[in-house]
């Protein structure tokens, strides 16, 4: 009878544990999914954002010097503006799907998207520079 | 009750066998008894549900404020004021199409300026039955498409045509087709009639013309000069004109006047000033972030209005609300935010405030940059301060127990390349949104301190102002 009880504790240890395992493979797979969008978006943020200065500085110039920007400039920043802005809203689309479905699959209480979210920082701490 | 029907049957058919048949033959009709009691239709026994909004999963119209939100960052002249207003509207028509499936709840129509009862179609005799799920997606998707109408990329009108034909596959699986467009038939006809509405606000296809050109600005030592080379006149100068959908939230849409302009260093104004230069100069880095967070930047998102639907969107989904608790919020926020922008843009061209940058340059420091860019219209109030507290008050009616307190994470800017933020109370939020104009260097402290004030002023008087239901899951 003990030995079966025995056996029985250490089936459900071995059981225990391997579930662990994988949902922390899980997790760590998922959040390297994410980081790798996420990455992206971030490099596009600081690329949107640093395009955005430089237009403001072009015409910060051009303002103190009473010049007006011309048609070809105005035009080159719309397009500019349009290519990111297809370019952020295609890559935001992607992310927000992804964070949906795996919220709708796996995440489903606060604590554990914050161990998401935690994860997904480790993991852009290593791969996004 | 089905189960315990499948029960009784089983049952009748275990003592007919005892009563002298074989194990054999038991197993037989036992098989039998169970398979007739799978064809035998049990309908009878189910208790009906009443067919009331709360039934229904707010998943879809969660996803069509996020299709909004893509929308209106990729169709032209949907900037800050347009957007509060296509967001509204949207919000007004899903609410306002099923109402009368929510026990108890009023109309918005008797309630709203110059909405009046009459105007709108009255559901069939059938109305009970109605799947509210048609209902809102007709509704919703109708509104969108009316909202944006002229500048609608075809890709866009796409991502609604085929957003609106999947929901409505998925529900229609359910019903009979008669219902199905009889829910579909009211969804559109109120739709329509909200925007039949929407159409004598004053800002109707103003996205055709934003900046209200030709329009000549105010001049004066402290009055809004350009502040960028693109935009020489001012955004919507004439958006005040447009009518509040509550007469009353102008009221406290008024603001106290602005501190008196001067140049003089000693001046309460001058120190204004030097604290946003001050500021700027001295950020951290977390404060640049938070800047930016706030922002609603470049060319990248839906606007201060469709970021705080988003963090409606994602409130809703965490508190695994219904689609009553969902028309209700989106409605509620967007009568708030339509006359949060009417409001504000009335104090900006009452008193058309010299931006910090410009003053800056001029009196204080002839490099001074910003951290991002100062957007074409005047100071005073902050737009996104005025705004963001509206949200604050409705969030916290809807999310908590009066206190403010909700432990969230705002990971709506994640899609766009920002780190999750996490708050702990959403006045605490609001705050921090305000802050990040000073941070940024494009208002002073006073015109985010009034616009919380006269956006808190606005969100309260919403949910005072009109019926809401109580309650709601």
């Amino acid at each position: 009878m003990k030995r079966k009880t025995t056996f029985g504790l250490l089936l459900l240890g071995f059981v225990v544990t391997n579930c662990q395992k994988i949902q922390q493979e899980q997790l760590h797979q998922d959040a390297q999914l994410m980081a790798s969008l996420e990455c992206e978006a971030r490099q596009l943020k600081n690329e949107r954002f640093n395009a955005a200065n430089e237009i403001r500085f072009m015409e910060d110039s051009l303002a103190r010097h009473k010049v007006q920007l011309s048609v070809a400039q105005s035009a080159k920043i719309d397009s500019l503006k349009t290519s990111y802005t297809l370019r952020t809203g295609q890559l935001a689309e992607k992310i927000t799907k992804k964070m949906d479905s795996l919220f709708t699959a796996t995440y489903h209480r606060a604590e554990e998207r914050q161990q998401l979210d935690d994860e997904i920082e480790k993991v852009l701490k290593t791969i996004c520079h | 009750m089905k189960n315990i029907h499948y029960l009784f049957r089983l049952k009748s058919v275990f003592l007919l066998c005892c009563k002298g048949f074989g194990q054999t033959r038991f197993v037989y009709i036992a098989a039998l008894g169970l398979f007739l009691a799978g064809c035998t239709s049990t309908i009878d026994v189910e208790p009906v549900k009443p067919n009331t909004v709360s039934n229904y999963s707010a998943d879809f119209l969660r996803e069509w404020f996020s299709l909004e939100c893509r929308i209106v960052k990729e169709t032209a002249g949907f900037l800050p004021p347009q957007a509060s207003r296509a967001f509204g509207y949207v919000g007004i028509a899903a609410y306002e199409s099923v109402y009368s499936g929510i026990p108890n709840a009023s109309p918005l129509a008797g309630q709203l300026n110059q909405l009046v009862p009459a105007s709108m179609p009255k559901p069939s005799p059938d109305y009970i039955r109605y799947h509210w799920g048609i209902v809102v997606n007709a509704a919703v998707a109708d509104m969108m498409r009316k909202m944006f109408d002229k500048n609608l990329s075809e890709a866009n009108l796409k991502k609604i045509n085929d957003l609106e034909a999947q929901n409505l596959a998925n529900f229609t699986a359910t019903i009979n087709k008669p219902l199905a467009d009889l829910s579909e038939k009211h969804g559109k006809a109120v739709s329509q009639a909200i925007y039949d509405y929407s159409k004598t606000d004053g800002g109707h296809e103003s996205y055709l013309n934003p900046f209200s050109k030709p329009y000549t600005p105010v001049t004066g030592a402290d009055k809004w000069v350009p502040t960028d080379a693109k935009n020489l006149t001012p955004l919507s100068p004439h958006w005040f004109q447009c009518r509040p959908v509550i007469a009353s939230d102008m009221a406290f849409g008024s603001p106290a006047k602005p501190i008196a302009f001067s140049t003089d260093k000693s001046s309460t104004f001058y120190k204004q000033a030097l604290a946003v230069y001050n500021q700027v100069k001295g950020n951290t880095a977390e404060q640049v972030e938070i800047t930016k967070f706030w922002a609603d930047d470049p060319f990248a998102t839906c606007t201060p209005t469709g970021h705080t639907f988003n963090i409606m969107t994602q409130l809703l989904e965490e508190t695994n609300a219904t689609l009553e608790k969902a028309v209700v919020g989106y409605a509620m926020l967007g009568v708030g935010e339509i006359d949060a922008f009417i409001a504000c843009w009335k104090a900006k061209y009452d008193y058309s405030l010299i931006r910090p940058v410009s003053y800056i340059q001029k009196y204080i420091d002839p490099n001074f940059q910003t951290v991002i860019g100062t957007p074409a219209f005047p100071a005073y109030t902050s737009g996104h301060a005025t705004e963001i507290a509206v949200g604050e008050r409705i969030f916290i009616k809807l999310f908590t127990n009066g206190d403010g307190n909700y432990t969230f994470t705002d990971r709506s800017q994640v899609q766009h390349g920002f780190q999750p933020r996490k708050f702990t109370n959403f006045s605490a939020m609001a705050q921090e949104c305000a802050n990040s104009r000073l941070y940024g260097g494009i208002h002073y402290d006073m015109d985010n301190q009034n616009g919380l004030l006269m956006g808190r002023g606005i969100g309260d008087n919403v949910l005072k102002a009109i019926q809401w239901p109580q309650s709601v899951k």
